[in-house]
């Protein structure tokens, strides 16, 4: 382009001027400043009929000139050459940041125009500052093929172009900060709600299965793949075997199964860190699934799925076209990954809990035995945490003797090894004890099996032998706590004898048994830890709320395990198994029961259901069942009603197979007070009504109702 | 802890039926007293307490029996009870001399029939 250049007046500059502003104001909005630079370059040149512009701008450090921008030679800018600020002309003019000029580069200070520009055959330069609020940004210089001498015009051309570049520059610097930080925004709020779809808690609802298929649809989505899989390693610990897939859905259905330690996903597992494929056919990497390979698939990232520090499988995905996967990309899969281990750990520890569950439940009694003169009751209740199920057991065992052997013991972990071990002990126990083997015979038995068993086991335990007939107790303890007897008129003290070492414990343990009475009517009450165990607290404490929470029970076997287990709060969401074993000796032998018995009116119920029994085992009819029942409770009601004194206070009751009748007394220890209204007094009418004879006798220790009945098939 | 006594009320014409299952004895008669009283409303005409799912009853219930009568009469509602023929519950009723205090029935039927006739 030819120009007038040289010469051109002050006017025809200003008008100039004019267009070369408008024209900048209109591109700044573009805020597209390489676009906006050249445009203003372009137009300089036009002006001033230069053959040459260029921008330079100046680094941070303010060391060095780099061309940004160029027009007319845009080599120049094509092979940016930095150029030290203070060597050259444009070094010159930038240190000391004032316009400076060449008339003619053939002549002097050659030296300091760059090659490039000689190259070109540039003659002469012009060049000034350019300045934002007092900051060198870099320097405008333009060049001409001739000789020139620049006019004051064209430094004034050249110094608005700079004001105008330098403008230009802060604000494009601006916009460019600012839609880095809309950009990085943006991207945080899309990484937030990729986090957010990975980790929704809507997502534990679902079944195992469902939740991995719905996490791999998500991930696919997210990062844009083809392929997506989650394979576990199988229990032998060297094989992987696809869960749940995605693009690779045969892997699934054929059941596909990888060695662990091979390939990509050996290394994911030995590295414990992410892995990339970027390209299938040119990676050192070996991927050994052949389906990779038939699916196209040509750039892998995988993950290690870990739960508590221990590798349980890889997660990867691939896409069909070549892909550099990012770090975030690697860091979201991560987040997918640890969520999907989660998932599985929980169904893991899950069915693992059914599992010892089911086993528990199959090897504790179904129904436990119905023994003249024993009463049973008895509770398990699984752990709340999954993980600790199992381990706990009873048993009662009827001997031929009339007695009966009752166990309880606790296989010291949980899980299935516990309980699959608890189902052991319960049939080596069984058999030492239908051997005729002693309380101390069974103990020292149950050790030498224990110390057969594989991996150390132990248990604590404890086993009873109950003679119904003497009331006798012959208890020996490895290390369990120790059984608590409950006397029927609310009475407790445990049965502490000398224990011997939990099962397993090594050595050549002694056990030493001790004997004990339980009185006709008392129940000695069998528990594991858990019962008594209670986060933050002691254990002389939980046995105290033990002992006091038994004082206060019905003296019925069954409701007293439910009042215990009540008070205790062991009902519900407890840490540990929970097994309790209640036995009672039942005051019925030999044609006589006797009882002695709270006075309070809870009792009336568990004494009827007593009579009941005791009634049927001898032979009474149900109408006479009744009918002895009723007046018996009748005079159990007055007994309590009459009894003084909220505490302590207790009342006996006997009751007598005669030849062809059932003679009954009640005895209590208070005063009887006279008929209240006309309300009160019926329980005599009824005594009366239905027993053939009823006599009451009162003196100064208290009160007793003597009755007898004829029973009907004795007639 | 086990309820020893079970409750089960309905509404036939304007009339309570309680249905008392399982054993009432000193240990719980009060109580069901206070649930029966409970389920009573002011609107109704009178209240029928059927007797002859109860498997065990003594004196503690015949003087419940009383003790509601007497609480309807001054509410000017009316007690019907029923028990089951040659019952336990019916010979204590007539041992004791409750039809004096309330009249007493053999089905539930009758004694709605009874109760929703005469208001």
């Amino acid at each position: 382009m030819t120009s007038p250049g040289r010469g051109s007046n002050g006017g025809s500059d200003a008008s100039t001027l004019e267009n070369l502003q408008r024209a900048d104001a209109a591109a700044t909005e573009s805020f597209d400043l390489d676009t906006q630079l050249r445009g203003l370059l372009e137009r300089i040149n036009q002006t001033l009929g230069a053959s040459t512009a260029t921008i330079l701008l100046v680094d941070d450090a303010g060391e060095t000139l780099r061309p940004t921008a160029a027009a007319g030679l845009e080599k120049d800018a094509d092979k940016p050459q930095p150029i030290p600020v203070g060597e050259g002309f444009a070094g010159q003019v930038a240190a000391d940041r004032q316009p400076a000029s060449i008339e003619d580069a053939s002549q002097a200070q050659a030296d300091v125009v760059s090659q490039v520009l000689k190259d070109n055959g540039v003659r002469s330069l012009f060049a000034v500052p350019m300045m934002v609020e007092d900051q060198l940004v870099g320097v405008l210089q333009v060049g001409a093929v001739t000789p020139r001498k620049f006019s004051p015009g064209d430094r004034q051309v050249l110094e608005t172009g700079a004001a105008l570049a330098a403008i230009a520059i802060k604000y494009g610097r601006r916009a460019a900060a600012e839609r880095d930080a809309r950009e990085e925004a943006e991207a945080s709020v899309e990484r937030i709600e990729h986090l957010q779809r990975v980790t929704e808690a809507g997502l534990a609802y679902l079944e195992l299965d469902d939740l991995l298929n719905e996490l791999l649809d998500r991930i696919t989505e997210i990062l844009h793949v083809d392929t997506a899989a989650i394979l576990l390693i199988e229990d032998d610990g060297q094989t992987l075997a696809a869960r749940a897939a995605k693009g690779l859905e045969e892997e699934v259905e054929r059941g596909f199964r990888l060695p662990f330690a091979a390939g990509f996903a050996g290394r994911i597992a030995a590295s414990r860190q992410s892995v990339v494929i970027e390209d299938l056919d040119h990676s050192p990497i070996e991927v050994v699934n052949p389906l990779m390979r038939e699916k196209g698939v040509r750039s892998l990232l995988g993950v290690p799925l870990v739960v508590e520090r221990a590798l349980v499988g890889v997660l990867h995905v691939g896409t069909l076209t070549r892909r550099s996967f990012t770090t975030e990309d690697a860091e979201l899969l991560q987040l997918v990954a640890d969520r999907a281990a989660l998932a599985i750990e929980h169904n893991r520890l899950y069915a693992q809990r059914r599992v010892a569950q089911i086993l528990q439940r199959s090897v504790l009694p179904d129904e436990l035995p119905w023994l003249p003169g024993v009463g049973l009751a008895a509770r398990y209740l699984p752990a709340s945490i999954a993980s600790a199920v199992g381990g706990d057991w009873y048993d009662v065992i009827p001997l031929e003797d009339g007695r009966v052997g009752l166990a309880i013991g606790d296989v010291v972990g949980s899980g299935l090894e516990a309980a699959a071990l608890m189902g052991q002990l319960r049939n080596a126990l069984r058999a030492y004890a239908l051997e005729g083997a002693t309380p101390e015979e069974v103990a020292v038995k149950l050790t030498r099996f224990m110390e057969a068993q594989p991996g150390d086991p132990m248990a604590t335990f404890a086993y009873a032998c109950f003679n119904p007939e003497t009331s006798v107790v012959d208890l020996v303890s490895a290390a369990h706590p120790p059984p608590l007897a409950v006397s029927p008129d609310g009475e407790t003290q445990f049965v502490e004898q000398a224990p011997g070492p939990p099962l397993g414990a090594g050595g050549a343990p002694v056990y030493r048994g001790c004997d004990t009475t339980l009185e006709p009517g008392s129940t000695l009450l069998m528990y594991t830890d858990g019962l008594i165990e209670q986060r933050g607290h002691r254990l002389v404490d939980g046995q105290a709320a033990l002992a006091s929470a038994a004082a206060a029970a019905p003296f019925d076997p069954e409701l007293l395990c439910d009042h215990i287990l009540e008070s205790l709060d062991a009902g519900t969401a407890g840490p540990d198994d929970v097994a309790i074993l209640a036995v009672q000796s039942v005051p019925a032998t030999d044609g006589t029961m006797h009882l002695t018995v709270a006075a309070r009116p809870q009792e009336l119920a568990a004494i009827r259901r007593l009579l009941r029994r005791w009634l049927m085992s001898s032979n009474a009819d149900q109408v006479d069942v009744s009918a002895i029942t009723l007046a018996c409770t009748e005079a159990c009601s007055n007994a309590i009603e009459h009894a003084y004194g909220p505490r302590d206070a207790s009342f006996e009751l006997e009751a007598t197979r005669l030849d062809d009748a059932v003679e009954v007394a009640v005895r209590d220890f208070g005063q009887w007070r006279p008929p209240r209204g006309q309300d009160r007094g019926r329980g005599i009418v009824i005594m009366r009504a239905f027993m053939d004879d009823v006599e009451v006798l009162t003196d100064d220790s208290g009160t007793i109702v003597r009755m007898k009945k004829k029973l009907s098939d004795s007639r | 802890m086990t309820e020893l006594a079970k409750l089960d009320v309905e509404h036939r014409q304007g009339v309570l039926v309680a249905h008392v299952a399982g054993e009432i004895d000193g240990s719980n008669a009060a109580d069901v007293g206070e649930q029966l009283l409970g389920e009573l409303s002011n609107q109704a005409r009178g209240m029928v307490l059927d007797l002859s799912e109860t498997e065990y009853f003594d004196s503690s219930g015949v003087h419940l029996l009383f003790d509601m009568a007497r609480r309807l009469k001054l509410r000017q509602q009316e007690l019907r009870v029923v028990a089951g023929q040659e019952s336990f519950a019916a010979d204590l009723l007539e041992l004791t001399g409750f039809a004096g205090a309330a009249p007493v029935d053999d089905s539930v039927s009758s004694a709605v029939g009874a109760l929703s006739e005469r208001s």
